[in-house]
C-alpha cells in the first residue's frame, strides 16, 4: 500500500513539475497576470504538504515501533528469566515476525527518502528555472521601459516636428498672401506710374505745342513787321527783299482763308460735351485740309492768330450799355469789338493798349440785339435782333445798309457764310435761313436752336464759355480739361464771350450791362 | 531758310526791343522697338554721353533732352524713350505719336525676333496717321556682339530699302566698334541722332509743327511738305 503510493508520488510530481516548469517558462513575462500559473504552483505545494504529512506519520509510526521493540526485548528478557517453555516459542515467533516487519519498514524508509531527494531536486530545478524566468522578465521589463521611453521620445520629436511643420505651413500661407498682396500692390503701383507717365507725356506734348505756337506767333509777328516795313522799301526793292516779301503776301492770304473757315467753326455750343464733335471736326480738318476752298479775290487785313493765351486777369470793366448785353464779337483784325444789347443798339469799341474805347453806336433795330458778327473783310457788321430781322451795317455808317426780314420769331444768330454776299441766320421760329445779300432773299429749313454761346479760341486750342454764375470758363480742347475759371467780375449770368483773333483778348458781356476785357498780360 | 534769315534781319532793327527772341526749336523724336533692344541705352548714350550702368524696363516713357547746335542754331532734341513691353505702353501710345517729328525704329542685331516685329511697329506708326514727311530711321543695336549676330546687314538693308528708311547699325555700349568708314572715330550713336536732327532742320525751316487745323496755312509749311514728299525718297537713299 505504501509502496504503491510512493510510486504514484515519484511519477506524478515529475510530470506535474515538468508541466508547471513549462508553464512558468511560457508565462514568465506575465507571472501575475495569469492566475492559472499561480493555481498550479499552489496545487503542487499542497501536494508536497500532504505527502510530507504522510511521511511524518510514517516516521512517527516507525519510532513508536522502535520503542515497542525495545519494550518487547525487555519483556522477553524478563520472560527468559521466568522460565516458561510455551510462551518462549510464541515469543520467538513474535520476534521473528517483528523483525520481518522492521525490515520491511526500513526498506520503505529508504525508498521514501530517495523519493524525497528526487522531489527536492525537481524543486531546485523549478526554483532555478523560476529565477531564470524572473531575470528574463526583468530584462524584458527593462527593454519595455526603454522602448516606451523611446516611443515617448519619438512622439515628442514628432510633436516638435508637427509644430515646426505647422509653423512653416502658417508662414508659407502668410508668405503666399503677402505675395498676393504685393502683386496687387505692384499692379496698383504700375497703374499709378503709367497714369503719371501718361500725364507727363500729355504735359510734355502740350508744352511742346505751346512752345511751337509761341515760336510761330513770334515769327509771324516778325514777319508781319517785316511785311509792313517792306512797304517803305518797296520802291527800291532789291532782289532779296522781293524774295522775302512774296511769301508773306501769300501767307497772309492763306491765313485769312484759315480765319474765315475758323469763324464758321466757332459756332455756338451749349456745353463742354460738344468737345467730341469739335475734335472730330478738327481731325477731319487736319487730314484733308481744304474743306472749303475759297476764291481768293479779296485780300483782307488780318489780325494774326497763332497762339491763344489763357487770360488771367481783367484789364478793364465797364458799363457798356443801357441795358443787358447779349452779344459780343471781335473783328477779324482784333482791333475792333462789337457789343449788342437789349437797349437795341450795337456799339463798336476800339481795342487799344489793353483798353476799350467807344467808337460808334449803330442803331436801327427796333428790339434788343441777340447776336453780332463782323464780316471777314472787316467792313461790315451783322446783327440779329428780337424784332425778327437781321441787320447789316457798314462800319462807317450808323444807318443800316440791309435789313433782312422773313423770320417769324426773334432771330437768335446771324453769321456770314463762306460764300461772299451770303448770310446765315437762325431763329426761334426753328428755321435757319440762308440769305443772298444782293437779293435780300432767303431759303430756310427747320432745325433746333440753343441759347448759350461758347467760342473756340482762334488757334482752336481752347474753348471759352460764359456761365450763369458770372464766371468765364476756359477748357483745353485737346485734353478736355478746364484750363481756367475767371470769376468775380460779373454780377449776373454771362450772355456771350468772344476771343480776339490775335488770341490776346477775351471779352465777356452779361445781362447786367457789363463788359469785361480779359487778357494774360 | 533764306526767308527766315531775311525776316530776322528785317525785324532785328525794328522789333528786337519789343519781341522776345525766338525760342529754341524742339524736335520730338520717338524711339520705338521691342523690349530689350536697347532703346534706353541708345537714348542715354546720346543724351548723357555714356552707356548706362544698369537699366530696367521702361515704364510708359522716359524723356531725354539734349541741346545741340546745328548751323549756328540751338536745337533741343527731345527723345521719347518708349516702353517696349506691351503692358507698360498700351495706354501711352497716343501720346507717343502726337506731333512727333521723327521716328527711330530699333532692333537688336543679336535677336532675330526683334527684327521680325519691325513690321508691327511700322504698322502702329501708320495707324497713328504719321505722314510720309516724318523722317523714320532704322537702327540695329548691339553690333558689338559680333559673335552672336542673328540679323545680317544685307537682310536689314533690304528691309530698310523696302520701307525707304536709312539703316544704321551701331552699339550703344561701344559705338566705335562699328568698323565702317563713315562713322570714323566719332561716336556713331551721336552721328545717327545728329543726322536726324539735320534732316529735320532742313525739312522744316520755320514751322515746327502744324497747329491743329492749320492745314498748310503758311508758305513755309507747304514748302516743308513738298520738301518732305520727295525728300522721303532721297532721304532713304542718301544715307545708304
Amino acid at each position: 500500500m505504501a509502496a504503491l503510493s510512493a510510486d504514484t508520488v515519484t511519477t506524478d510530481p515529475g510530470g506535474g513539475s515538468e508541466r508547471s516548469g513549462r508553464v512558468q517558462a511560457l508565462g514568465g513575462g506575465g507571472w501575475s497576470a495569469e492566475p492559472w500559473k499561480g493555481h498550479i504552483v499552489r496545487q503542487l505545494k499542497h501536494r508536497d504538504r500532504r505527502q510530507h504529512a504522510m511521511f511524518q506519520d510514517l516516521i512517527r509510526c516507525y519510532s513508536q515501533l522502535l520503542e515497542k521493540t525495545s519494550l518487547a526485548k525487555g519483556l522477553l528478557s524478563c520472560s527468559v528469566r521466568r522460565p516458561s517453555a510455551g510462551s518462549l516459542t510464541s515469543l520467538l515467533q513474535q520476534s521473528s515476525r517483528l523483525k520481518k516487519t522492521t525490515g520491511e519498514l526500513a526498506y520503505q524508509v529508504v525508498e521514501l527518502q530517495q523519493q524525497i531527494k528526487i522531489k527536492e531536486r525537481v524543486l531546485d530545478e523549478q526554483h532555478a528555472r523560476l529565477q531564470e524566468d524572473e531575470r528574463w522578465r526583468a530584462g524584458a521589463l527593462d527593454q519595455r521601459r526603454a522602448l516606451q521611453e523611446r516611443a515617448e521620445q519619438v512622439q515628442q520629436q514628432n510633436g516638435e516636428l508637427k509644430t515646426k511643420y505647422d509653423a512653416l505651413l502658417e508662414r508659407q500661407r502668410g508668405a503666399e498672401s503677402r505675395l498676393r498682396e504685393e502683386k496687387v500692390r505692384e499692379g496698383h503701383l504700375l497703374e499709378d506710374m503709367i497714369h503719371l507717365k501718361q500725364q507727363a507725356a500729355a504735359r510734355m506734348n502740350s508744352r511742346n505745342e505751346r512752345r511751337s505756337r509761341a515760336r510761330e506767333a513770334n515769327l509771324q509777328k516778325q514777319l508781319q513787321m517785316a511785311a509792313r516795313s517792306k512797304v517803305a522799301l518797296d520802291s527800291s526793292s532789291s532782289a532779296p527783299t522781293s524774295r522775302s516779301a512774296s511769301p508773306k503776301n501769300e501767307h497772309q492770304d492763306e491765313s485769312t482763308e484759315r480765319q474765315r473757315t475758323r469763324l464758321f467753326r466757332s459756332a455756338s455750343a451749349t456745353s463742354p460735351r460738344i468737345f467730341a464733335s469739335i475734335k472730330e471736326l478738327f481731325d477731319r480738318k487736319r487730314r484733308g485740309h481744304s474743306v472749303c476752298s475759297l476764291e481768293e479775290d479779296l485780300v483782307f487785313p488780318v489780325g494774326l492768330c497763332l497762339s491763344a493765351r489763357v487770360p488771367v486777369r481783367a484789364l478793364q470793366v465797364l458799363e457798356a450799355h443801357e441795358q443787358g448785353i447779349n452779344a459780343v464779337r471781335f473783328s477779324s483784325s482784333s482791333d475792333l469789338l462789337a457789343t449788342g444789347g437789349t437797349d437795341r443798339v450795337l456799339k463798336l469799341w476800339e481795342v487799344r493798349a489793353g483798353s476799350l474805347a467807344h467808337r460808334a453806336t449803330l442803331d436801327g433795330s427796333t428790339e434788343g440785339i441777340t447776336c453780332v458778327e463782323f464780316d471777314p473783310a472787316g467792313f461790315r457788321i451783322l446783327a440779329a435782333s428780337y424784332d425778327k430781322s437781321a441787320i447789316l451795317w457798314r462800319l462807317d455808317d450808323s444807318v443800316p445798309k440791309v435789313t433782312l426780314t422773313g423770320h417769324s420769331r426773334k432771330v437768335t444768330a446771324a453769321r456770314f457764310s463762306s460764300v461772299l454776299h451770303q448770310v446765315v441766320t437762325g431763329s426761334a421760329d426753328r428755321t435757319v435761313r440762308l440769305w443772298d445779300l444782293h437779293r435780300a432773299a432767303s431759303e430756310g429749313f427747320k432745325c433746333g436752336s440753343d441759347s448759350t454761346k461758347a467760342v473756340i479760341s482762334p488757334d482752336s486750342c481752347y474753348l471759352a464759355a460764359g456761365s450763369a454764375d458770372g464766371a468765364v470758363y476756359i477748357w483745353n480742347v485737346s485734353t478736355g480739361n478746364l484750363e481756367t475759371r475767371l470769376p468775380d467780375k460779373h454780377s449776373s449770368s454771362i450772355s456771350a464771350v468772344s476771343w480776339s483773333l490775335s488770341g490776346e483778348y477775351v471779352v465777356s458781356v452779361d445781362k447786367s450791362r457789363r463788359a469785361v476785357l480779359w487778357s494774360d498780360i | 531758310m533764306a526767308e527766315s534769315g531775311s525776316s530776322v534781319e528785317f525785324s532785328g532793327s525794328l522789333t528786337s526791343s519789343t519781341l522776345p527772341p525766338p525760342r529754341t526749336r524742339i524736335f520730338k523724336i520717338i524711339v520705338i522697338g521691342d523690349s530689350g533692344v536697347g532703346k534706353t541705352c541708345l537714348t542715354y548714350r546720346f543724351c548723357a554721353g555714356k552707356f548706362p550702368e544698369k537699366t530696367e524696363a521702361t515704364i510708359g516713357v522716359d524723356f531725354r533732352e539734349r541741346l545741340v547746335e546745328i548751323d549756328g542754331e540751338k536745337i533741343k532734341i527731345q527723345l521719347w524713350d518708349t516702353a517696349g513691353q506691351e503692358r507698360f505702353r498700351k495706354s501711352m501710345v497716343q501720346h507717343y505719336y502726337r506731333n512727333v517729328h521723327a521716328v527711330v525704329f530699333v532692333y537688336d542685331v543679336t535677336n532675330a525676333a526683334s527684327f521680325r516685329s519691325l513690321p508691327a511697329w511700322i504698322e502702329e506708326c501708320k495707324q497713328h496717321a504719321l505722314g510720309t514727311e516724318v523722317p523714320r530711321i532704322l537702327v540695329g543695336n548691339k553690333c558689338d556682339l559680333q559673335d552672336s549676330v542673328q540679323v545680317g546687314t544685307d537682310v536689314a538693308q533690304q528691309f530698310a530699302d523696302a520701307h525707304s528708311m536709312p539703316l544704321f547699325e551701331t552699339s550703344a555700349k561701344n559705338p566705335n566698334s562699328q568698323g565702317d568708314g563713315n562713322s570714323g572715330n566719332s561716336d556713331h550713336v551721336e552721328a545717327i541722332f545728329m543726322t536726324v536732327a539735320h534732316k529735320l532742320k532742313s525739312q522744316k525751316p520755320l514751322v515746327l509743327s502744324q497747329p491743329p487745323g492749320a492745314s498748310g496755312a503758311t508758305v513755309n509749311l507747304s514748302r516743308g511738305r513738298d520738301d518732305g514728299a520727295d525728300g522721303g525718297r532721297s532721304w532713304g537713299c542718301s544715307s545708304c
